[in-house]
Protein backbone atom coordinates (compact mmCIF):
# COMPACT_ATOMS: atom_id res chain seq x y z
CA UNK A 1 0.00 0.00 0.00
CA UNK A 2 1.52 3.61 -1.05
CA UNK A 3 1.12 5.67 1.22
CA UNK A 4 -0.86 8.67 -0.21
CA UNK A 5 -3.10 5.05 -0.21
CA UNK A 6 -2.56 4.81 3.69
CA UNK A 7 -3.35 8.45 4.29
CA UNK A 8 -6.55 8.80 2.04
CA UNK A 9 -9.27 9.34 4.26
CA UNK A 10 -11.57 5.62 4.06
CA UNK A 11 -14.92 8.00 3.74
CA UNK A 12 -15.65 11.48 4.05
CA UNK A 13 -19.27 12.59 3.41
CA UNK A 14 -20.08 16.88 3.31
CA UNK A 15 -23.07 17.36 4.18
CA UNK A 16 -25.21 14.49 2.36
CA UNK A 17 -28.99 14.52 2.16
CA UNK A 18 -30.47 12.03 -0.07
CA UNK A 19 -34.08 12.28 -1.06
CA UNK A 20 -36.42 9.75 -2.57
CA UNK A 21 -39.12 12.01 -3.67
CA UNK A 22 -40.16 13.03 -0.57
CA UNK A 23 -39.01 10.83 1.67
CA UNK A 24 -35.78 11.44 3.65
CA UNK A 25 -33.02 8.88 3.34
CA UNK A 26 -30.53 10.64 4.87
CA UNK A 27 -29.94 13.74 6.27
CA UNK A 28 -27.45 16.79 6.11
CA UNK A 29 -24.80 13.79 6.96
CA UNK A 30 -20.64 15.49 7.75
CA UNK A 31 -18.80 13.14 8.09
CA UNK A 32 -14.88 11.39 8.27
CA UNK A 33 -13.63 8.15 8.66
CA UNK A 34 -9.82 6.84 8.91
CA UNK A 35 -9.25 3.47 7.70
CA UNK A 36 -10.70 0.60 9.99
CA UNK A 37 -13.70 -1.39 10.64
CA UNK A 38 -16.97 0.61 11.95
CA UNK A 39 -20.46 -0.42 12.84
CA UNK A 40 -23.31 1.39 11.27
CA UNK A 41 -26.01 1.07 13.73
CA UNK A 42 -29.50 2.31 13.93
CA UNK A 43 -33.26 0.67 13.68
CA UNK A 44 -34.97 -0.64 10.92
CA UNK A 45 -35.58 2.79 8.75
CA UNK A 46 -33.05 4.84 10.29
CA UNK A 47 -30.83 5.12 6.15
CA UNK A 48 -28.40 2.41 6.67
CA UNK A 49 -28.94 0.80 3.17
CA UNK A 50 -29.26 4.30 1.85
CA UNK A 51 -25.83 5.03 3.09
CA UNK A 52 -24.56 2.31 2.06
CA UNK A 53 -25.77 2.85 -1.67
CA UNK A 54 -24.28 6.18 -1.55
CA UNK A 55 -20.81 4.32 -0.28
CA UNK A 56 -21.41 2.03 -3.50
CA UNK A 57 -21.95 4.85 -5.90
CA UNK A 58 -25.53 3.41 -6.56
CA UNK A 59 -27.30 6.56 -5.52
CA UNK A 60 -26.28 9.77 -6.20
CA UNK A 61 -26.46 12.29 -3.27
CA UNK A 62 -29.21 14.82 -3.59
CA UNK A 63 -26.66 17.45 -1.57
CA UNK A 64 -23.24 17.34 -0.94
CA UNK A 65 -20.82 15.30 -1.85
CA UNK A 66 -19.58 11.63 -1.20
CA UNK A 67 -15.93 10.02 -0.87
CA UNK A 68 -14.72 6.66 -0.77
CA UNK A 69 -10.88 6.20 -0.71
CA UNK A 70 -11.01 9.70 -1.69
CA UNK A 71 -12.51 8.74 -4.98
CA UNK A 72 -16.57 10.11 -6.14
CA UNK A 73 -18.12 6.44 -6.08
CA UNK A 74 -20.29 6.89 -9.19
CA UNK A 75 -19.23 4.91 -11.93
CA UNK A 76 -15.65 4.93 -11.00
CA UNK A 77 -14.43 0.95 -12.31
CA UNK A 78 -10.99 1.70 -10.08
CA UNK A 79 -12.54 2.29 -6.75
CA UNK A 80 -15.29 -0.73 -7.47
CA UNK A 81 -11.93 -3.11 -7.58
CA UNK A 82 -11.27 -1.93 -3.49
CA UNK A 83 -14.59 -2.15 -2.47
CA UNK A 84 -16.47 -5.79 -1.73
CA UNK A 85 -19.90 -5.25 -0.81
CA UNK A 86 -22.70 -7.98 0.14
CA UNK A 87 -25.70 -6.67 0.19
CA UNK A 88 -29.15 -6.81 2.57
CA UNK A 89 -30.89 -8.80 0.29
CA UNK A 90 -30.19 -12.17 -1.75
CA UNK A 91 -30.59 -11.16 -5.59
CA UNK A 92 -28.83 -14.07 -6.16
CA UNK A 93 -29.30 -16.01 -9.43
CA UNK A 94 -30.68 -19.54 -8.18
CA UNK A 95 -30.48 -21.57 -11.16
CA UNK A 96 -26.51 -21.75 -11.14
CA UNK A 97 -24.18 -22.83 -8.08
CA UNK A 98 -22.73 -20.84 -5.80
CA UNK A 99 -19.22 -21.34 -6.97
CA UNK A 100 -20.35 -20.68 -10.45
CA UNK A 101 -21.70 -17.40 -9.39
CA UNK A 102 -18.56 -15.99 -6.89
CA UNK A 103 -16.31 -16.95 -9.97
CA UNK A 104 -18.41 -14.63 -12.17
CA UNK A 105 -18.28 -12.29 -10.39
CA UNK A 106 -14.46 -12.69 -10.33
CA UNK A 107 -14.13 -12.72 -13.79
CA UNK A 108 -15.93 -9.74 -14.09
CA UNK A 109 -12.98 -8.08 -12.12
CA UNK A 110 -10.71 -9.69 -14.82
CA UNK A 111 -9.72 -12.54 -13.21
CA UNK A 112 -8.67 -15.28 -15.56
CA UNK A 113 -11.24 -18.09 -15.60
CA UNK A 114 -9.27 -20.92 -14.35
CA UNK A 115 -7.98 -18.56 -11.32
CA UNK A 116 -11.09 -17.08 -10.74
CA UNK A 117 -12.79 -20.63 -9.91
CA UNK A 118 -9.58 -21.57 -7.93
CA UNK A 119 -10.24 -18.13 -6.03
CA UNK A 120 -13.84 -18.61 -5.80
CA UNK A 121 -13.48 -22.40 -4.22
CA UNK A 122 -10.86 -20.58 -1.44
CA UNK A 123 -13.65 -17.98 -0.85
CA UNK A 124 -16.45 -20.82 -0.53
CA UNK A 125 -14.30 -22.61 2.11
CA UNK A 126 -13.18 -19.93 3.97
CA UNK A 127 -17.34 -19.42 4.34
CA UNK A 128 -17.65 -22.44 5.25
CA UNK A 129 -19.07 -23.59 1.74
CA UNK A 130 -16.77 -26.01 0.39
CA UNK A 131 -19.94 -28.92 0.59
CA UNK A 132 -22.56 -26.51 -1.02
CA UNK A 133 -20.65 -24.73 -3.50
CA UNK A 134 -21.57 -27.30 -6.60
CA UNK A 135 -25.24 -26.93 -6.12
CA UNK A 136 -27.63 -24.86 -7.29
CA UNK A 137 -27.80 -21.65 -4.78
CA UNK A 138 -32.04 -22.63 -5.00
CA UNK A 139 -31.00 -25.62 -2.77
CA UNK A 140 -29.30 -23.82 -0.70
CA UNK A 141 -30.91 -22.57 3.26
CA UNK A 142 -30.78 -19.05 4.10
CA UNK A 143 -27.49 -19.16 6.27
CA UNK A 144 -26.19 -20.87 3.00
CA UNK A 145 -26.95 -18.14 0.60
CA UNK A 146 -25.92 -15.33 3.36
CA UNK A 147 -22.13 -17.02 3.34
CA UNK A 148 -22.62 -17.26 -0.44
CA UNK A 149 -22.97 -13.23 -0.48
CA UNK A 150 -20.40 -12.79 1.72
CA UNK A 151 -17.71 -15.13 -0.58
CA UNK A 152 -18.68 -13.30 -3.22
CA UNK A 153 -17.42 -9.55 -1.43
CA UNK A 154 -14.28 -10.48 -0.10
CA UNK A 155 -12.89 -12.78 -3.08
CA UNK A 156 -11.33 -10.46 -4.66
CA UNK A 157 -9.31 -9.19 -1.74
CA UNK A 158 -11.01 -5.63 -1.68
CA UNK A 159 -9.59 -2.93 0.80
CA UNK A 160 -13.19 -2.09 1.61
CA UNK A 161 -15.86 -3.99 2.85
CA UNK A 162 -18.98 -2.75 2.65
CA UNK A 163 -21.31 -5.13 4.65
CA UNK A 164 -25.28 -4.78 5.27
CA UNK A 165 -26.93 -7.10 7.64
CA UNK A 166 -24.22 -9.93 6.89
CA UNK A 167 -25.22 -12.08 9.88
CA UNK A 168 -28.88 -11.85 9.38
CA UNK A 169 -29.98 -15.83 8.67
CA UNK A 170 -27.66 -16.97 10.17
CA UNK A 171 -27.43 -19.55 12.64
CA UNK A 172 -25.27 -18.76 15.49
CA UNK A 173 -22.22 -21.10 14.66
CA UNK A 174 -22.31 -19.11 11.35
CA UNK A 175 -22.31 -16.44 13.03
CA UNK A 176 -19.27 -16.90 15.25
CA UNK A 177 -17.63 -18.10 11.75
CA UNK A 178 -18.68 -15.30 9.82
CA UNK A 179 -17.40 -12.63 12.70
CA UNK A 180 -14.16 -14.46 13.06
CA UNK A 181 -14.07 -13.96 9.04
CA UNK A 182 -14.48 -9.97 9.28
CA UNK A 183 -12.10 -10.10 12.40
CA UNK A 184 -9.61 -11.92 10.47
CA UNK A 185 -10.05 -9.10 7.16
CA UNK A 186 -9.74 -6.60 10.02
CA UNK A 187 -6.64 -8.06 11.80
CA UNK A 188 -5.12 -8.25 8.01
CA UNK A 189 -5.49 -4.47 7.78
CA UNK A 190 -8.53 -4.64 5.66
CA UNK A 191 -11.30 -1.93 6.16
CA UNK A 192 -15.05 -2.66 7.12
CA UNK A 193 -18.35 -1.23 7.53
CA UNK A 194 -20.77 -3.66 9.08
CA UNK A 195 -24.37 -2.54 9.05
CA UNK A 196 -26.67 -3.65 11.61
CA UNK A 197 -29.81 -3.09 13.80
CA UNK A 198 -28.60 -5.78 16.28
CA UNK A 199 -25.87 -4.53 18.75
CA UNK A 200 -24.05 -7.32 19.26
CA UNK A 201 -23.24 -8.07 16.25
CA UNK A 202 -21.13 -4.92 15.63
CA UNK A 203 -20.21 -5.17 19.16
CA UNK A 204 -18.47 -8.72 18.17
CA UNK A 205 -16.53 -7.17 15.31
CA UNK A 206 -15.92 -3.85 16.34
CA UNK A 207 -15.92 -0.96 18.70
CA UNK A 208 -15.91 1.90 16.79
CA UNK A 209 -19.46 2.46 15.13
CA UNK A 210 -21.64 5.35 13.60
CA UNK A 211 -25.48 5.49 15.24
CA UNK A 212 -27.72 6.57 12.57
CA UNK A 213 -31.58 7.10 13.10
CA UNK A 214 -34.08 9.16 11.20
CA UNK A 215 -31.57 9.98 8.65
CA UNK A 216 -29.60 11.78 11.00
CA UNK A 217 -25.78 11.10 12.17
CA UNK A 218 -26.27 10.75 16.05
CA UNK A 219 -23.03 9.82 16.97
CA UNK A 220 -19.85 8.17 15.85
CA UNK A 221 -16.71 6.82 17.34
CA UNK A 222 -15.67 4.24 19.92
CA UNK A 223 -18.19 3.29 22.46
CA UNK A 224 -15.83 5.43 24.97
CA UNK A 225 -15.80 8.20 23.21
CA UNK A 226 -19.60 8.70 22.74
CA UNK A 227 -20.23 7.59 26.81
CA UNK A 228 -17.92 11.04 26.97
CA UNK A 229 -20.48 13.11 25.26
CA UNK A 230 -23.16 11.96 27.18
CA UNK A 231 -21.23 12.35 30.64
CA UNK A 232 -23.47 15.55 31.40
CA UNK A 233 -27.23 13.36 30.98
CA UNK A 234 -29.25 12.17 33.43
CA UNK A 235 -28.70 8.24 34.91
CA UNK A 236 -31.73 6.43 35.35
CA UNK A 237 -31.99 4.56 37.85
CA UNK A 238 -35.32 2.28 38.27
CA UNK A 239 -36.46 0.77 42.17
CA UNK A 240 -38.81 -1.26 43.13
CA UNK A 241 -39.58 -1.47 47.11
CA UNK A 242 -42.48 -1.31 49.47
CA UNK A 243 -43.30 2.46 49.87
CA UNK A 244 -42.84 4.22 46.00
CA UNK A 245 -44.88 7.17 46.43
CA UNK A 246 -43.17 7.90 49.66
CA UNK A 247 -39.85 7.42 48.24
CA UNK A 248 -40.51 10.00 44.75
CA UNK A 249 -41.74 12.43 47.57
CA UNK A 250 -38.34 12.59 48.63
CA UNK A 251 -36.64 12.49 45.87
CA UNK A 252 -38.63 15.29 45.12
CA UNK A 253 -38.39 17.40 48.34
CA UNK A 254 -34.82 17.10 48.07
CA UNK A 255 -34.17 18.04 44.47
CA UNK A 256 -32.74 15.03 43.19
CA UNK A 257 -34.55 13.84 40.55
CA UNK A 258 -34.78 15.33 36.84
CA UNK A 259 -37.66 13.43 36.53
CA UNK A 260 -39.56 10.55 38.30
CA UNK A 261 -41.92 8.05 37.28
CA UNK A 262 -44.29 5.74 38.81
CA UNK A 263 -45.03 2.65 36.12
CA UNK A 264 -47.13 -0.54 37.08
CA UNK A 265 -46.29 -3.46 35.50
CA UNK A 266 -49.20 -6.00 33.80
CA UNK A 267 -48.61 -8.16 36.77
CA UNK A 268 -49.26 -5.22 38.86
CA UNK A 269 -46.56 -4.73 40.34
CA UNK A 270 -45.11 -1.02 40.56
CA UNK A 271 -41.59 0.45 39.56
CA UNK A 272 -39.92 3.83 40.15
CA UNK A 273 -38.33 5.74 37.43
CA UNK A 274 -35.70 7.94 38.15
CA UNK A 275 -33.66 10.31 36.23
CA UNK A 276 -31.32 11.90 38.01
CA UNK A 277 -27.39 14.03 37.57
CA UNK A 278 -26.93 13.60 41.02
CA UNK A 279 -26.21 10.62 41.40
CA UNK A 280 -23.21 10.33 44.60
CA UNK A 281 -26.17 12.89 46.62
CA UNK A 282 -28.41 10.16 45.85
CA UNK A 283 -26.55 6.99 46.76
CA UNK A 284 -25.80 8.86 49.88
CA UNK A 285 -29.49 9.85 51.14
CA UNK A 286 -30.99 6.74 50.26
CA UNK A 287 -29.66 4.46 53.13
CA UNK A 288 -30.87 6.84 55.38
CA UNK A 289 -34.02 7.09 53.80
CA UNK A 290 -34.31 3.18 54.33
CA UNK A 291 -33.99 3.26 58.30
CA UNK A 292 -35.65 6.44 58.63
CA UNK A 293 -38.87 5.68 56.67
CA UNK A 294 -38.76 1.99 56.99
CA UNK A 295 -38.34 2.05 53.30
CA UNK A 296 -37.63 -2.32 51.89
CA UNK A 297 -35.88 -1.56 48.59
CA UNK A 298 -36.43 -5.23 46.87
CA UNK A 299 -35.21 -4.18 43.64
CA UNK A 300 -32.15 -1.43 42.48
CA UNK A 301 -31.09 -1.10 38.97
CA UNK A 302 -29.17 1.94 36.87
CA UNK A 303 -29.09 1.04 33.04
CA UNK A 304 -26.48 -1.20 31.98
CA UNK A 305 -23.20 -0.18 30.24
CA UNK A 306 -23.58 -1.53 27.09
CA UNK A 307 -24.10 -0.50 23.71
CA UNK A 308 -27.84 -0.58 23.81
CA UNK A 309 -27.89 2.09 27.16
CA UNK A 310 -25.80 4.02 24.96
CA UNK A 311 -27.95 3.75 21.99
CA UNK A 312 -31.24 3.92 23.98
CA UNK A 313 -29.67 7.47 25.23
CA UNK A 314 -28.61 9.28 21.97
CA UNK A 315 -32.21 7.98 20.62
CA UNK A 316 -33.84 9.60 23.45
CA UNK A 317 -31.73 12.65 22.66
CA UNK A 318 -32.30 12.66 18.96
CA UNK A 319 -36.05 12.55 19.99
CA UNK A 320 -35.67 15.44 22.45
CA UNK A 321 -36.94 13.21 25.21
CA UNK A 322 -33.65 14.80 27.55
CA UNK B 1 -11.90 -9.10 -23.73
CA UNK B 2 -12.27 -11.83 -20.74
CA UNK B 3 -14.33 -9.77 -18.99
CA UNK B 4 -17.00 -10.14 -22.13
CA UNK B 5 -16.41 -13.40 -23.02
CA UNK B 6 -17.10 -14.55 -18.95
CA UNK B 7 -20.51 -11.86 -19.25
CA UNK B 8 -21.16 -13.99 -22.60
CA UNK B 9 -20.89 -16.99 -21.87
CA UNK B 10 -22.51 -16.67 -17.88
CA UNK B 11 -25.65 -15.01 -19.90
CA UNK B 12 -25.71 -18.12 -22.47
CA UNK B 13 -25.29 -20.32 -19.90
CA UNK B 14 -28.33 -18.82 -18.64
CA UNK B 15 -30.73 -19.23 -21.35
CA UNK B 16 -29.67 -23.11 -22.11
CA UNK B 17 -32.89 -23.59 -19.62
CA UNK B 18 -35.51 -25.93 -20.34
CA UNK B 19 -37.82 -22.75 -20.40
CA UNK B 20 -36.24 -20.39 -22.90
CA UNK B 21 -35.11 -23.16 -25.31
CA UNK B 22 -38.77 -24.31 -25.28
CA UNK B 23 -39.12 -20.40 -26.61
CA UNK B 24 -36.40 -20.82 -29.14
CA UNK B 25 -38.04 -23.52 -30.69
CA UNK B 26 -41.25 -21.88 -30.73
CA UNK B 27 -39.88 -18.91 -32.41
CA UNK B 28 -37.70 -21.37 -35.03
CA UNK B 29 -41.05 -23.50 -35.83
CA UNK B 30 -43.20 -19.83 -36.67
CA UNK B 31 -41.94 -19.02 -39.44
CA UNK B 32 -42.06 -23.04 -40.37
CA UNK B 33 -46.05 -23.43 -39.52
CA UNK B 34 -46.94 -20.55 -41.34
CA UNK B 35 -45.02 -21.23 -44.46
CA UNK B 36 -46.55 -24.40 -44.68
CA UNK B 37 -49.69 -23.38 -44.38
CA UNK B 38 -49.12 -21.02 -47.01
CA UNK B 39 -48.51 -24.00 -48.81
CA UNK B 40 -51.19 -26.34 -47.79
CA UNK B 41 -53.94 -23.71 -48.19
CA UNK B 42 -52.99 -21.10 -50.94
CA UNK B 43 -55.09 -18.41 -51.90
CA UNK B 44 -57.48 -18.61 -54.68
CA UNK B 45 -55.61 -15.01 -56.63
CA UNK B 46 -52.22 -16.30 -55.98
CA UNK B 47 -51.47 -18.22 -59.01
CA UNK B 48 -51.89 -14.82 -60.69
CA UNK B 49 -49.06 -13.40 -58.55
CA UNK B 50 -45.43 -13.97 -59.29
CA UNK B 51 -44.27 -16.81 -57.05
CA UNK B 52 -40.95 -15.25 -56.29
CA UNK B 53 -42.47 -12.05 -54.68
CA UNK B 54 -45.38 -13.82 -52.94
CA UNK B 55 -43.00 -16.15 -50.75
CA UNK B 56 -39.83 -13.44 -50.56
CA UNK B 57 -42.70 -11.37 -48.94
CA UNK B 58 -43.97 -13.94 -46.99
CA UNK B 59 -40.53 -15.09 -45.26
CA UNK B 60 -39.29 -11.59 -45.52
CA UNK B 61 -42.58 -10.67 -43.03
CA UNK B 62 -42.33 -14.26 -40.97
CA UNK B 63 -38.65 -14.03 -40.20
CA UNK B 64 -36.60 -10.73 -40.29
CA UNK B 65 -39.82 -8.84 -39.18
CA UNK B 66 -41.63 -10.83 -37.03
CA UNK B 67 -39.52 -13.67 -35.31
CA UNK B 68 -36.21 -11.80 -34.82
CA UNK B 69 -38.45 -8.67 -33.10
CA UNK B 70 -40.46 -11.28 -31.29
CA UNK B 71 -36.92 -13.08 -30.10
CA UNK B 72 -35.12 -9.84 -29.04
CA UNK B 73 -38.12 -9.16 -27.29
CA UNK B 74 -38.18 -12.05 -25.08
CA UNK B 75 -34.03 -11.51 -24.63
CA UNK B 76 -33.32 -7.82 -24.72
CA UNK B 77 -36.44 -6.09 -24.20
CA UNK B 78 -36.54 -7.16 -20.23
CA UNK B 79 -32.85 -7.53 -19.69
CA UNK B 80 -32.65 -4.52 -17.40
CA UNK B 81 -35.88 -5.43 -15.64
CA UNK B 82 -35.00 -9.01 -14.94
CA UNK B 83 -31.78 -7.73 -12.79
CA UNK B 84 -33.45 -5.10 -11.11
CA UNK B 85 -36.63 -7.58 -10.25
CA UNK B 86 -34.64 -10.46 -8.77
CA UNK B 87 -32.24 -7.90 -7.14
CA UNK B 88 -29.38 -9.07 -8.80
CA UNK B 89 -28.49 -5.82 -10.49
CA UNK B 90 -25.91 -4.59 -7.62
CA UNK B 91 -23.72 -7.06 -7.59
CA UNK B 92 -22.87 -6.41 -11.39
CA UNK B 93 -23.10 -2.39 -10.75
CA UNK B 94 -20.30 -2.70 -8.05
CA UNK B 95 -17.89 -4.74 -10.47
CA UNK B 96 -15.41 -2.34 -12.78
CA UNK B 97 -17.44 -1.31 -15.37
CA UNK B 98 -20.04 -3.94 -14.78
CA UNK B 99 -22.86 -2.48 -16.07
CA UNK B 100 -21.37 -1.95 -19.30
CA UNK B 101 -20.24 -5.60 -19.77
CA UNK B 102 -23.42 -6.74 -18.11
CA UNK B 103 -25.18 -4.96 -20.53
CA UNK B 104 -22.98 -5.74 -23.79
CA UNK B 105 -23.17 -9.81 -22.68
CA UNK B 106 -26.76 -9.27 -22.13
CA UNK B 107 -26.81 -7.73 -26.12
CA UNK B 108 -24.49 -10.27 -27.14
CA UNK B 109 -26.32 -13.08 -26.45
CA UNK B 110 -29.69 -11.77 -27.15
CA UNK B 111 -28.80 -11.31 -30.87
CA UNK B 112 -27.44 -14.57 -31.07
CA UNK B 113 -30.90 -16.18 -29.68
CA UNK B 114 -33.02 -14.38 -31.99
CA UNK B 115 -30.93 -14.49 -35.12
CA UNK B 116 -29.96 -18.51 -34.33
CA UNK B 117 -33.67 -19.44 -34.10
CA UNK B 118 -34.98 -17.13 -37.06
CA UNK B 119 -32.02 -18.69 -39.31
CA UNK B 120 -33.15 -22.02 -38.06
CA UNK B 121 -36.58 -21.28 -38.91
CA UNK B 122 -35.78 -20.14 -42.39
CA UNK B 123 -33.54 -22.95 -43.31
CA UNK B 124 -36.49 -25.31 -42.80
CA UNK B 125 -39.38 -23.05 -43.77
CA UNK B 126 -37.60 -21.60 -47.16
CA UNK B 127 -38.41 -25.56 -48.60
CA UNK B 128 -41.76 -24.88 -48.39
CA UNK B 129 -41.17 -21.96 -50.92
CA UNK B 130 -40.32 -24.16 -53.73
CA UNK B 131 -38.76 -21.77 -55.99
CA UNK B 132 -35.69 -21.42 -57.94
CA UNK B 133 -34.68 -18.81 -56.35
CA UNK B 134 -34.26 -20.70 -52.81
CA UNK B 135 -30.60 -19.54 -51.92
CA UNK B 136 -30.98 -16.03 -53.02
CA UNK B 137 -34.00 -15.94 -50.46
CA UNK B 138 -32.06 -17.93 -48.28
CA UNK B 139 -28.80 -15.79 -48.44
CA UNK B 140 -31.03 -12.13 -48.30
CA UNK B 141 -33.07 -13.02 -45.50
CA UNK B 142 -30.35 -14.92 -42.99
CA UNK B 143 -28.45 -11.63 -43.50
CA UNK B 144 -31.83 -9.53 -42.93
CA UNK B 145 -32.53 -11.81 -39.67
CA UNK B 146 -28.71 -10.87 -38.33
CA UNK B 147 -28.93 -7.20 -38.86
CA UNK B 148 -32.79 -7.28 -37.86
CA UNK B 149 -31.89 -8.59 -34.56
CA UNK B 150 -29.00 -6.71 -33.75
CA UNK B 151 -30.88 -3.18 -34.74
CA UNK B 152 -34.30 -4.60 -32.93
CA UNK B 153 -31.90 -5.67 -29.82
CA UNK B 154 -30.32 -2.62 -29.34
CA UNK B 155 -33.04 -0.61 -29.58
CA UNK B 156 -35.19 -3.13 -26.80
CA UNK B 157 -32.42 -2.25 -25.05
CA UNK B 158 -32.74 0.94 -25.27
CA UNK B 159 -36.99 0.70 -24.14
CA UNK B 160 -35.64 -1.64 -21.32
CA UNK B 161 -33.38 1.02 -19.69
CA UNK B 162 -36.08 4.01 -20.12
CA UNK B 163 -38.96 2.28 -18.97
CA UNK B 164 -37.97 -1.42 -17.40
CA UNK B 165 -41.13 -1.70 -15.63
CA UNK B 166 -42.67 -1.62 -18.29
CA UNK B 167 -40.62 -2.61 -21.02
CA UNK B 168 -42.31 -5.47 -23.01
CA UNK B 169 -45.10 -3.33 -23.31
CA UNK B 170 -43.26 0.00 -24.99
CA UNK B 171 -41.48 -2.64 -26.94
CA UNK B 172 -44.39 -3.74 -28.51
CA UNK B 173 -46.44 -0.01 -28.40
CA UNK B 174 -42.91 1.02 -30.15
CA UNK B 175 -42.82 -1.54 -32.70
CA UNK B 176 -45.87 -1.60 -33.82
CA UNK B 177 -46.47 2.27 -33.68
CA UNK B 178 -43.57 3.34 -35.37
CA UNK B 179 -41.91 0.35 -36.88
CA UNK B 180 -45.06 -0.44 -38.38
CA UNK B 181 -46.87 2.43 -38.93
CA UNK B 182 -44.25 5.38 -39.06
CA UNK B 183 -41.57 3.32 -41.42
CA UNK B 184 -44.34 3.78 -43.90
CA UNK B 185 -45.44 7.65 -44.03
CA UNK B 186 -43.28 8.98 -46.97
CA UNK B 187 -41.86 11.22 -44.60
CA UNK B 188 -37.81 12.43 -43.25
CA UNK B 189 -39.52 10.38 -40.18
CA UNK B 190 -39.41 6.97 -41.60
CA UNK B 191 -35.96 7.39 -42.24
CA UNK B 192 -34.83 7.08 -39.08
CA UNK B 193 -36.86 3.91 -38.32
CA UNK B 194 -35.41 0.01 -38.39
CA UNK B 195 -37.96 -1.35 -41.31
CA UNK B 196 -37.35 1.95 -43.35
CA UNK B 197 -33.79 0.17 -44.44
CA UNK B 198 -34.27 -3.54 -43.78
CA UNK B 199 -37.57 -3.36 -46.24
CA UNK B 200 -34.67 -1.28 -48.85
CA UNK B 201 -31.96 -4.10 -48.11
CA UNK B 202 -34.74 -6.68 -48.92
CA UNK B 203 -35.97 -5.25 -52.48
CA UNK B 204 -32.18 -4.98 -53.62
CA UNK B 205 -30.68 -7.97 -52.12
CA UNK B 206 -34.06 -10.56 -52.72
CA UNK B 207 -34.41 -8.99 -56.05
CA UNK B 208 -38.72 -9.55 -55.11
CA UNK B 209 -40.12 -7.94 -58.22
CA UNK B 210 -41.56 -4.95 -59.80
CA UNK B 211 -44.37 -5.07 -57.73
CA UNK B 212 -42.82 -3.94 -54.61
CA UNK B 213 -40.85 -0.81 -56.26
CA UNK B 214 -43.77 -0.10 -58.59
CA UNK B 215 -46.64 0.19 -55.84
CA UNK B 216 -47.84 3.75 -54.93
CA UNK B 217 -47.87 2.88 -51.19
CA UNK B 218 -44.51 1.07 -50.81
CA UNK B 219 -42.34 2.93 -53.49
CA UNK B 220 -42.16 5.78 -51.53
CA UNK B 221 -41.56 3.94 -48.48
CA UNK B 222 -38.10 2.64 -49.69
CA UNK B 223 -35.01 3.70 -48.78
CA UNK B 224 -33.14 4.90 -52.23
CA UNK B 225 -29.01 4.51 -52.02
CA UNK B 226 -27.14 1.06 -52.29
CA UNK B 227 -27.09 -1.64 -50.17
CA UNK B 228 -23.77 -0.65 -47.98
CA UNK B 229 -25.45 3.32 -47.24
CA UNK B 230 -28.53 1.03 -45.69
CA UNK B 231 -26.24 -1.02 -43.45
CA UNK B 232 -24.26 1.88 -42.72
CA UNK B 233 -27.70 3.49 -41.12
CA UNK B 234 -28.79 0.15 -39.54
CA UNK B 235 -25.10 0.11 -37.48
CA UNK B 236 -25.19 3.95 -36.72
CA UNK B 237 -28.66 3.31 -35.63
CA UNK B 238 -28.04 -0.02 -33.55
CA UNK B 239 -24.88 2.01 -32.16
CA UNK B 240 -27.04 4.94 -31.20
CA UNK B 241 -29.75 2.72 -29.44
CA UNK B 242 -26.76 0.68 -27.44
CA UNK B 243 -24.91 3.85 -26.29
CA UNK B 244 -27.94 5.36 -25.01
CA UNK B 245 -29.33 2.28 -23.82
CA UNK B 246 -25.49 2.00 -21.77
CA UNK B 247 -25.86 6.09 -20.65
CA UNK B 248 -29.54 5.96 -19.45
CA UNK B 249 -28.41 2.76 -17.31
CA UNK B 250 -25.40 4.70 -15.89
CA UNK B 251 -26.85 8.00 -15.09
CA UNK B 252 -30.04 6.17 -13.68
CA UNK B 253 -30.13 4.99 -9.74
CA UNK B 254 -31.51 1.72 -10.52
CA UNK B 255 -30.97 0.51 -7.10
CA UNK B 256 -32.62 -2.02 -5.08
CA UNK B 257 -32.76 0.10 -1.67
CA UNK B 258 -36.90 1.50 -2.58
CA UNK B 259 -38.12 3.56 -0.02
CA UNK B 260 -39.21 0.64 2.12
CA UNK B 261 -35.52 -0.31 2.28
CA UNK B 262 -33.85 2.99 3.52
Amino acid sequence: MTESLRTTSLIQFKSVTKLYGKVLGVNDISLTLSRGAYGLLGPNGSGKSTLLNLLTGQLLPTRGSVRVLGQDPRNNPGLMRQIGYCPGFEGLYTSISGLDWVAFLLEMHGVGRRQARERAGDCMALVGMTHGMNRPIFDYSRGMRQRTKIAQAIAHDPQLLILDEPLSGLDPVGRAEMTEVFRQRIADGGSLILASHVLHEIEAVTDSFLLISGGRLLASGTANEVHELLFDLPVEIQIRCNNLQRLSSLIMEHGLADSVSLERSQSGAELLRVATRQTAEFADQLPNWITKYDLCVNEMQTADDSLQALFNSLMKIHRGEL
Amino acid sequence: MNVLFATVRFEYSRVMTAGRMTWWFVLAAFPVVIAGLIRLFPLNHAKELDTHFVWSGAMYLLVPCITCAMGVLLSAGPAIATELEQRSWVYLATRPNGIFWLLLGKYLVAVAWASTAAIAGLTIGVWFTGQETIVQIWLGMAGLSVLSSMAYAALFMLVGAIAPQRAMLFCVVWTAGVEGFVSLIPAMINRLTVQYRLRALFVDWVQPGDAVQDNPVFAPSLAEGPWYLQILWLVTLTVVFFATAQVIAHKREFTAAAESDI
